[in-house]
């Protein structure tokens, strides 16, 4: 059975609505929290570290009151992929694994095919990494409305405006790009259908017929950037027709204002990374 | 007549199905639809028009509660291959021009027919076809790039496309939203004599009750993802309070009706148009005024 609700599966960039401390929390202070653990996630090597950010991210989650098993199912479409590349990991990389990571100790051996302990440790941590960060960001992105973000970056990135960054230009940029991939989605989807309603057989050729595929993309690509063109052109005119200046002296409707709660976060995400960074060759 | 072609009872359906952002467009929904059938579908914003035009062509398909068959096929069953059934039953999305991807007006009105793999001259021939029904010239539109076209000449060729199909079922979700005045006439002219000359079924969407005058024999309305009315255009024109309470606009001529009965004058009939008003007025007037 076809489908045709193609933007289902994605669930990053997807803010869910909520009360939580999480919600609550000033996008900057998040912004902050997420990149230090991120930092902490992409540096350690050790096992110990991984379960303890794993229990940290998914504590996080629960706070938010996001549920996990809609975050955790946006990776569905690419999981071959992921355990084809695992797999990899584990049985090829073996050699260079052992003497760039703790433990050369060979685990398995069967021709070229060679599992160390190594290797193992790469697989298993690449694993955990990656759905760390997939929490990670789903916790930024999820929790936190788009416009607000963008905000916080720009008010993050506004020291830097001394040196010559535009960086209101840059949020809003940021801005209108997420706020109309939503509604690329829906009218991809549209148009999906309408040409499925003209006879067109969207089955994308097999998986080897690539030109077949591509030529089958012209059907809906055509009419997607035509009508983006002319979003984009509506929308020039609306700024222009509503004064839009931007840039320097520009106020928000909404104050952002960092509280106690949010120094708390940070502060605690910066103990913990250094904590964890710190140790990390230390610990098994 | 025999068996309905489209049968829906109790359709349900609910977009993002399993996900935080579930949206629940149809809450139960019944419809029949007979060959040879005109009807018409209306309902205000939001009350799951769209949704349900797509399950009609198998685009949208029965999850979990409710049924839907189509031409005896059980569209709940994930064996059904909703294909074959599209290019007998033709759906006119809202704004079809946008989805017009050719270069060429004729090219664009090909698309359809080509993909079913019709010899070049039927492919010629239905395109003509569909061209002279929407009123655009096979010799002087067939070959004009489609970025020259008015909205309206746009509109009728995205029209065409669906129509080079040949569906013996055609449905329109808002296709006369946008038109000017004559562009709307030429459009429901068109659906009616697709309907009476070439029996093809008729499903119109609109949230101008206007439009089904003279074409649909039956109207079905929908509100907050339900069948809350249906009947014969005349019944549904006479309940302006529901109409209303569900936030659609009552036709004039039906106002009309409707206020003086208030005064106490009844009329025998709810008057569609402006000539039927004209007919049930004029002799308690004591006038004959011919043809207003």
């Amino acid at each position: 059975m076809e489908s045709f609700e193609v933007f289902r599966h994605v669930t990053i960039g997807q803010y869910l609505p909520g009360e939580s401390l999480v919600h609550r929390l000033d996008p900057r202070a998040k912004i902050t929290v997420v990149l230090l653990l991120i930092a902490a996630v992409t540096f350690s090597t050790s096992y110990t570290a991984h379960l303890a950010l794993l229990a940290l991210t998914l504590g996080l989650i629960a706070l938010a009151n996001l549920p996990v098993r809609y975050i955790v199912s946006g990776v569905r479409p690419a999981l071959p992929f992921i355990l084809l590349l695992a797999l990899m990991q584990l049985f090829v990389y073996g050699e260079a694994a052992a003497s760039a990571v703790r433990g050369s100790a060979v685990l398995w051996q069967w021709g070229v095919l060679r599992v160390t302990a190594g290797s193992l440790r790469l697989t298993l941590v690449s694993l955990a990494r990656l759905l760390e960060l997939l929490l990670l960001v789903s916790l930024l992105t999820n929790a936190t409305p788009t416009t607000s973000l963008t905000y916080g970056i720009e008010s993050m990135l506004r020291p830097f405006a001394r040196l010559g960054l535009p960086a209101h230009e840059l949020s809003l940029i940021g801005t209108i790009a997420l706020r109309f991939v939503p509604v690329l989605g829906e009218q991809f989807e549209t148009i999906l259908k309408a040409q499925a309603s003209r006879g067109a057989n969207l089955r994308f050729g097999g998986r080897l017929q690539f030109v077949r595929s591509a030529q089958q993309m012209v059907v809906l690509l055509v009419p997607l950037f035509l009508n983006a063109l002319l979003r984009a052109e509506d929308l020039i005119l609306a700024m222009e027709a509503r004064c839009y200046g931007g840039g320097r002296g520009r106020s928000h409707y909404v104050r952002l204002r960092l509280r106690a709660p949010d120094y708390v976060a940070m502060a605690l995400a910066l103990v913990f990374t250094a904590a964890v960074l710190a140790a990390r060759n230390a610990l098994p | 007549m025999s068996e309905p072609f489209i049968r829906a009872k109790g359709l349900q359906y609910t977009y993002m199905a399993g996900t935080p952002l579930a949206v629940e467009a149809l809450k139960g929904v019944d419809l029949e639809v007979w060959p040879g059938e005109a009807i018409g579908l209306i309902g205000p914003a939001g009350a799951g028009k769209s949704t349900l035009v797509q399950h009609l062509n198998g685009l949208l398909r029965p999850r979990a509660r409710g049924q839907l068959w189509i031409d005896g096929q059980d569209m709940g069953d994930p064996r059904v291959d909703a294909r074959p059934l599209r290019r007998r039953i033709g759906l006119v999305f809202q704004r079809p021009e946008d989805q017009l991807f050719k270069t060429l007006v004729g090219d664009d009105i090909a698309f359809g027919p080509r993909q079913l793999g019709l010899p070049r001259e039927e492919v010629r021939e239905r395109v003509r076809w569909a061209m002279e029904m929407v009123g655009l010239d096979f010799g002087a539109f067939v070959d004009r790039p489609v970025v020259s076209l008015s909205g309206g000449e746009r509109r009728r060729a995205a029209i065409a496309g669906t129509l080079a199909l040949r569906p013996s079922t055609l449905i329109l979700d808002e296709a006369t939203s946008g038109l000017d005045p004559r562009g709307r006439r030429q459009l429901l002219d068109l659906l009616r004599r697709l309907h009476r000359e070439e029996g093809t079924t008729v499903i119109l969407v609109t949230t101008h009750m206007e439009d089904l005058v003279g074409l649909a024999g039956r109207v079905v309305v929908l509100a907050g993802g339900r069948t809350v009315l249906e009947g014969s255009l005349r019944e549904v024109y006479g309940q302006a309070d529901l109409l209303r309470r569900h936030g659609l606009g009552v036709p004039q001529m039906a106002e009309v009706g409707e206020a003086l009965a208030a005064r106490g004058c009844r009329l025998s009939r709810v008057p569609l148009t402006v000539q039927e008003a004209e007919e049930e007025i004029a002799p308690r007037l004591g006038v004959s005024c011919g043809v207003v």
